[in-house]
């Protein structure tokens, strides 16, 4: 839910605003490199040795409603490994893209610099988040809709996509020249961190509370 | 030609991915799509020495970190397996391996972020010191990429003022600009490149070189017993993008500071 209000909106901000990227090669960049993640992702989990086996992550997804606990275990092991894939990629793309931006014919032509870079780095967290509820919705959808998977959210990523809604909401509110800018969206980040924390400690609370009470 | 390989790969993986070759396609297929994404990046070769002397230092702290954990027993072991395979490794030994791969990875990644941090904090410092946040009077540079103090002093002196008796029938003449026009856009990010190389470099050495190993010298280990701690990517990798933004904003953020601190 939150990854689809922080894609929402980014797109709202950048539409609201008028904000354009630089170069139109930038465009094409972030085109490419985004087309170009879920196949690095797919490279790098093949090349691990936890894809190998009887079973592909697909076909266990598919047995998982009368899976036994190693196979559910199993599952798991790979989930975690294709998800670190998609991880893995998702930094190259970032990495790299940082510097592409970096460069400086993509910085010399525009004189809202500040706001591209944001809005640009925000970019590959927003895809990694897609892809992965992309191959969540794939495996639910194998495994049946109802029935329960043993895969979890990311709490970092989980985090970042918090501190990206403060940021933005912040670029939406704030006019790209004003000075206090810069400040605000340090504040928004440090503000969504603690939030974030506050409320992901709450609820590891409420839920080993839960479970101490069935136990 | 480079942006067909790409999808021929990755079709020959999806077609041929329980084969026992399939890591050398996927080796391929991430190279060819690293290829393609650096193909788009045409960096300056003046960071050539100071990349150089970064990836020295990344070496030797890994090279130090992993002689200090580790025992000669499971170094040997590695350059067994790196000159004749695992098959004749015995059961204790391929988990020997495995711990020893494990560790190598998260030396290698954990190294990349120290050197990106410091690097990171070296820049902001010397930005801090050159835009005059400081009373030091320094001619630290990095690189020349940061403008001598008095660059970033926007000359307004010549403005309101205009040549001579303003009338009507003045014909328009140009007003003097001044010296130079601050852009406080251009200085920062041109050391972005050092600041993220050493993590693109660990993140393909332990992802595209260290996983090249584990296909093939693991493969006789169950799924069970390749568990590894860590088993996700480095969760700390998340602050590098607020790192980024943090850079972006380094200047404003720190007159702030300076202005009401």
């Amino acid at each position: 839910m939150l990854r689809i209000v922080v894609l929402i909106f980014y797109f709202y901000v950048v539409i609201s605003n008028e904000m354009t990227f630089a170069d139109d090669d930038l465009l094409f960049v972030l085109a490419m490199m985004s087309l170009l993640m879920p196949g690095m992702a797919i490279g790098l989990y093949y090349m691990r040795a936890e894809s190998g086996g009887n079973n592909s992550l697909l076909q266990l997804a598919g047995k998982a409603k009368e899976a036994s606990a190693e196979e559910l275990a199993e599952f798991k092991q790979k989930y975690l490994v294709a998800r670190e894939s998609l991880y893995a990629a998702g930094m190259f793309f970032w990495l790299s893209l940082v510097l592409v931006i970096a460069k400086e014919r993509y910085l010399v032509s525009s004189n809202n610099l500040d706001y591209q870079l944001t809005l640009a780095v925000m970019i590959p967290a927003m895809c990694l988040s897609v892809y992965e509820d992309v191959l969540q919705l794939v495996l639910k959808i194998k495994a049946g809709m109802r029935t329960s998977l043993p895969i979890e959210y990311d709490l970092w990523l989980s985090w970042f996509n918090f501190s990206i809604l403060g940021t933005l909401v912040v670029m939406h509110v704030f006019p790209y020249y004003d000075s206090a800018v810069g400040f605000a969206i340090f504040s928004a980040v440090v503000l969504a961190s603690i939030l974030y924390a506050t409320g992901a400690y709450i609820s590891r609370y409420r839920k080993a509370r839960e479970i101490g009470e069935k136990a | 030609m480079i942006y067909n390989i790409p999808p021929l790969l990755l079709l020959a993986l999806l077609l041929c991915g329980r084969k026992s070759y399939a890591w050398m396609i996927a080796t391929a297929l991430v190279i060819a799509i690293g290829a393609l994404v650096v193909n788009v990046s045409d960096f300056d070769s003046n960071w050539n020495e100071f990349l150089l002397a970064q990836m020295g230092v990344f070496v030797l702290m890994i090279v130090g970190s992993m002689l200090r954990q580790t025992e000669s027993g499971a170094w040997r072991l590695f350059f067994r397996a790196r000159l004749h395979g695992t098959t004749d490794f015995s059961h204790g030994e391929l988990l020997e391996l495995l711990g020893f791969s494990s560790r190598f990875r998260r030396t290698v990644m954990n190294v990349a972020v120290i050197i990106c941090l410091l690097t990171a904090y070296a820049a902001v410092m010397v930005d801090f010191i050159e835009s005059g946040g400081s009373n030091a009077a320094s001619t630290i540079t990095l690189l020349d990429e940061t403008p001598p103090p008095g660059y970033g002093t926007l000359d307004n002196s010549g403005m309101g003022e205009l040549p001579g008796t303003v009338s009507a029938d003045t014909p328009a003449t140009s007003v003097a600009a001044p010296t130079y026009f601050r852009d406080s856009s251009l200085r920062f990010p041109r050391v972005l490149l050092p600041v993220f190389w050493p993590l693109l470099v660990g993140l393909v050495v332990a992802q595209f070189l260290l996983r090249i190993q584990d296909a093939s010298w693991f493969r006789a280990l169950p799924i069970s017993e390749l568990k590894r701690s860590p088993v996700e990517f480095p969760s700390y990798f998340w602050f590098l993008p607020v790192l980024a933004i943090l850079m972006t904003w380094s200047e404003v953020i720190i007159a702030w500071l300076v202005t009401f601190g």
